[in-house]
């Protein structure tokens, strides 16, 4: 009986040991094994997601090309036409009405408006149009 | 005992081996058979199973938008779809039947029909609708329709409906143009399509995200048309009105700028008859003889001859319109009152070979160039052809026995009011890419054709028609031009019917001419010549195109009336 304890003892104590280097092995194995797995999985995560952004892009792209369409029937001229008449407008006078601007004035009014950070002095600056008020009230 | 045994042995040893030689036999024919398969012919299967699996198209390139001169969108492109149903996907009719009830509802298919198509199909793809709307492609994705294979493609759309549709075009369904400016224009509008594949289940149905795109394509180049969108939409409706109102089976409104030839209005019925159908012009060309005669000093506009209603060329009397008679009459009273005569008496002094050497060089009977496809190069009989006469010559004085299209008309008549200079006619103003086809058109430009003081003479003898003391129906409200009519007779079986073509040309300001409007109504059955039938639309257009153009009135017609 003692002799067969001392062989379980001396057959299990290296046992033992052989079985933890197996399962590091293995682990580590595995876990060698899973790294392109994941790497793959992460590939193809990503491949979806920029599948789907370039679907998304090519939609917005398209609604955005819907749009502009909308927008330029919107502004055709049978359609303004039509809705002027419907509301009860009729046609406008052939000649519209010109007024001669002195050119000086214009070239003042641009530069001012063209000018960076200068939006206080343009609001205090007269506006060209007002000494033509000015000559038809002294009228 | 040993040989007993040895001899047992032997037994079970056959019973094994010749069983063992037939399964051999039998895996050396499957292993054969596979190294056929897989080794000498993989390339054939492969392709076979990349084929059942994979397909590849062509993913077209949006084509490049037309705006007209201010901007505005004449032409876009929007993105569509187009269905094809994988016939394999359908061979369980319950699942088949259910995806028909889907699309059905979706668009205007009946469902039954499509079933029937899709059973008597022979491919493996059946194109159901090209171009559907974008939105149902999709919705029929979200749905998971069976069987439904949606590819990207891209269709014309026209914001504006049918304005200016004969000058733009169409595409065909291989997204090339095929008539007007997109064929014309269809290198620079196509871009460079691209390539795409998809892969399939075994069931035929696309596989989600399985297309890859191989080659992107490059979208079309967008360009700007010289046309603008408010005048061409006046003239379309003015050219509508005065067909009706006199009757008339057709007809052309012109509306260019004279100084560089961009058109700003083309329209005429049939379709494009402005740049492919010929006309006798009538009188309208006795601007250009008139013009080749002072620029040969061979007149001036106060040159008189005395018109007694007829005269005779080669024995043969040509007589004025009506028959009538003005006495002693200027050049200018020529123009003023179209008098044939008067247009033989300066033809008779250019002389044939001078009269066709300006012709040549006011390049009528010669194709513009205009920037549109098929257009028509013209019929002028000179000395040279067989069976011509000094009759001819007579009566191509003034504008019959030639004949031209509208838009070589208008090019030369724009020369005669221009400073001489003959402008080629065109539709491009410029691409929004980094092209160069719009360089040529300034390359063929200064071509001086007639002095610059004949220019102005002309258009002083021009303002006296429109200018008269008595109303003249071609005269602007508010501004100043001048302008020619033309009524001439249509040619039939070697001679002239009673049919006719009327036209009035006209330009304005008199001073800086800024437009000149061609109208010309074909056949009209009221019979009214060109100053009364088309005159009055001519000066509706120049009254109501110059505002548009920013010019102002004229100082002095202004509350004249």
């Amino acid at each position: 009986m003692a002799a067969r304890q001392q062989t379980l003892v001396k057959f299990t104590q290296p046992s033992i040991n052989f079985r933890w280097g197996i399962i590091c092995s293995i682990s580590l194995l595995t876990l060698s094994a899973l790294i392109p797995v994941l790497q793959a999985s992460l590939i193809t995560t990503q491949g979806h997601d920029i599948q789907i952004l370039k679907q998304n892009r090519s939609q917005t792209t398209a609604e955005l090309r819907l749009i502009e369409l909308e927008l330029a029937e919107l502004n055709s001229l049978e359609r303004i036409e039509r809705r002027a008449r419907e509301i009860g407008l009729i046609d406008p006078p052939t000649l519209p009405i010109f007024i001669e601007i002195p050119s000086h004035l214009i070239s003042v009014t641009k530069t001012t408006e063209q000018l960076p950070g200068q939006e206080k002095q343009t609001l205090e600056t007269t506006p060209w149009w007002r000494s033509i008020l000015v000559q038809t009230n002294t009228n | 005992m040993k040989e007993t045994m040895a001899h047992k042995s032997a037994q079970p040893t056959r019973r094994i081996w010749l069983p063992l030689i037939l399964f051999g036999a039998c895996i050396t024919v499957f292993l054969g058979r596979l190294v056929h398969i897989q080794v000498i012919n993989h390339e054939d299967y492969s392709s076979q199973a990349s084929n059942t699996l994979l397909d590849n198209d062509i993913l077209d390139a949006p084509r490049g938008k037309i705006f007209d001169r201010n901007g505005q969108p004449l032409v876009l492109s929007i993105d569509t779809w187009d269905l094809y149903i994988s016939t394999k996907a359908w061979t369980d009719k319950e699942s088949a039947k259910k995806a028909a009830s889907i699309i059905a509802n979706e668009t205007e298919l009946n469902d039954e029909d499509l079933q029937n198509l899709i059973e008597k199909s022979v491919l493996v793809d059946q194109i159901i609708i090209r171009d559907l709307k974008y939105e149902t492609g999709i919705t029929l994705m979200e749905k998971g329709t069976q069987g439904a294979v949606l590819l990207p493609n891209t269709a014309r759309s026209y914001p504006s409906g049918k304005l200016a549709l004969e000058v733009l075009g169409f595409i065909g369904t291989d997204n090339v143009g095929l008539a007007g400016i997109e064929a014309t224009y269809n290198s620079l509008l196509a871009g460079k399509p691209g390539n795409f594949i998809y892969e399939r289940d075994s069931r035929g149905s696309p596989i989600p995200f399985g297309i890859h795109i191989i080659d992107q394509p490059v979208p079309g180049a967008s360009i700007k048309l010289t046309i603008d969108r408010r005048i061409q939409y006046i003239a379309e409706k003015e050219l509508d009105k005065a067909i009706k109102k006199h009757a008339g089976t057709g007809g052309t409104v012109l509306v260019m700028n004279p100084n560089n030839g961009e058109i700003l209005a083309l329209a005429s019925k049939p379709e494009l008859s402005a740049i492919t159908q010929l006309y006798e012009p009538g009188s309208v060309l006795k601007v250009i003889t008139t013009a080749i005669g002072l620029d040969l000093d061979l007149i001036t506009p106060k040159t008189t001859y005395f018109d007694a209603g007829i005269t005779f060329v080669h024995g043969e009397p040509i007589r004025n319109w009506e028959s009538l008679s003005y006495g002693l009459s200027t050049m200018t009273e020529v123009l003023q009152h179209s008098i044939n005569t008067g247009s033989v008496f300066i033809v008779e002094r250019i002389g044939a070979e001078q009269f066709y050497k300006y012709l040549n060089k006011f390049r009528l009977g010669h194709a513009t160039g205009i920037d549109l496809p098929n257009e028509a190069i013209g019929i002028i009989p000179t000395q040279d052809d067989a069976g011509w006469s000094p009759v001819d010559l007579a009566t191509q004085s003034f504008g019959q026995s030639i004949s031209i299209t509208p838009i070589q008309l208008i090019s030369a008549f724009a020369a005669t009011i221009n400073g001489g200079h003959l402008i080629q006619p065109h539709l491009l103003m410029s691409p929004f890419s980094n092209t160069t086809e719009s360089s040529s058109f300034y390359q063929a430009q200064d071509n001086q054709v007639i002095s610059v003081e004949t220019s102005n003479s002309i258009r002083e003898m021009l303002s006296t028609v429109i200018n008269t003391n008595i109303w003249h129906p071609a005269r602007p409200k508010y501004y100043s031009s001048g302008g020619k009519s033309g009524t001439a007779n249509i040619p039939k079986d070697g001679g002239y019917s009673d049919e006719q073509i009327v036209s009035f040309i006209s330009f304005a300001p008199l001073d800086d001419p800024q437009i000149i409007v061609l109208v010309k109504i074909d056949q009209n059955k009221d019979n009214l010549t060109g100053t009364e039938a088309a005159g009055p639309v001519v000066a509706r257009l120049i009254d109501k195109t110059l505002p548009l153009l920013n010019i102002p009135p004229t100082a002095e017609y202004v509350g004249a009336r």
